[in-house]
């Protein structure tokens, strides 16, 4: 199983904060760009928002880059950029 | 070994007692303490902040920046908190203090740790007008802030020890 959680302005447009995908359904090996990719295949709705520029992501909470290879039992995060403080 | 406090609530803080409390704890060689305390700055347009985190996510970022100051500067303490949920124009959102026993240090520190707060913890932030709401996006000049830190970072590097 993979975890994927959705913060922000794009967890609003996408209508929801999480979702979970088989880990043997997947094809592997996989990296963030591909997940993103499989994700608006399924979700042709949701192509300009994970395809947005702008967009970061994080795994098991650290920052990482879209070549970054996932694992099972992995946390995906996906968010616009920050703003704290 | 730097004390470091790091925190993120639902409700007010205070920011005095923070304070007391470094200035006993880093006693007598704390010469400095270094406070920043950022409030909500409300508008026509701006009534109130919802914001919204990574738990988790956002606690490793900011220990990840107080580590960061603590290599560069020597200091003592450091103390974040940041709020989160539902915040009225003026109220405290954010404190970072910084203890060290020279005020260059804490002050510097004190910045740092602001100035990338502000666009790498995982913190998003909605705007709650009288009419509309709408996401913050990142600042430009938020964003060449943590930069200038970065180019100095880097420079350092390169002119410093071998990594």
């Amino acid at each position: 199983m993979i975890k994927i959680r959705f913060f922000g302005r794009l967890r609003e447009l996408l209508g929801r904060d999480e979702l979970e995908l088989e880990w043997e359904q997947l094809p592997q090996p996989l990296d963030l760009e591909q997940l993103r990719q499989l994700l608006v295949e399924q979700h042709e709705e949701w192509r300009p928002w994970l395809m947005d520029q702008s967009l970061q992501a994080a795994v098991n909470q650290q920052v990482a880059c879209w070549e970054q290879l996932l694992g099972v039992g992995d946390e995906v995060a996906f968010f616009p950029p920050v703003t704290g403080g | 070994m730097v004390l470091t406090k790091i925190k993120i609530c639902g409700e007010w803080f205070d920011s005095a007692k923070e304070l007391a409390d470094m200035e006993q704890q880093v006693a007598p060689q704390g010469g400095a303490l270094v406070m920043f305390q950022g409030q909500v700055r409300g508008g026509k347009d701006l009534l109130a902040l919802e914001l919204e985190h990574y738990p988790g996510m956002t606690e490793r970022c900011i220990a990840d920046i107080v580590a960061n100051a603590c290599h560069r500067w020597r200091l003592l303490q450091v103390r974040v908190l940041h709020r989160v949920g539902r915040l009225m124009a003026g109220e405290r959102i954010v404190l970072v203090a910084v203890a060290a026993a020279h005020r260059q240090e804490a002050f510097a520190a004190a910045q740092y740790i602001m100035d990338y707060l502000k666009t790498r913890a995982t913190f998003l932030k909605k705007e709650i007008g009288a009419s509309a709401t709408r996401w913050l996006e990142q600042r430009e000049s938020d964003v060449r802030a943590r930069e200038n830190w970065d180019s100095l970072e880097s420079a350092s590097a390169t002119g410093g020890e071998p990594i």
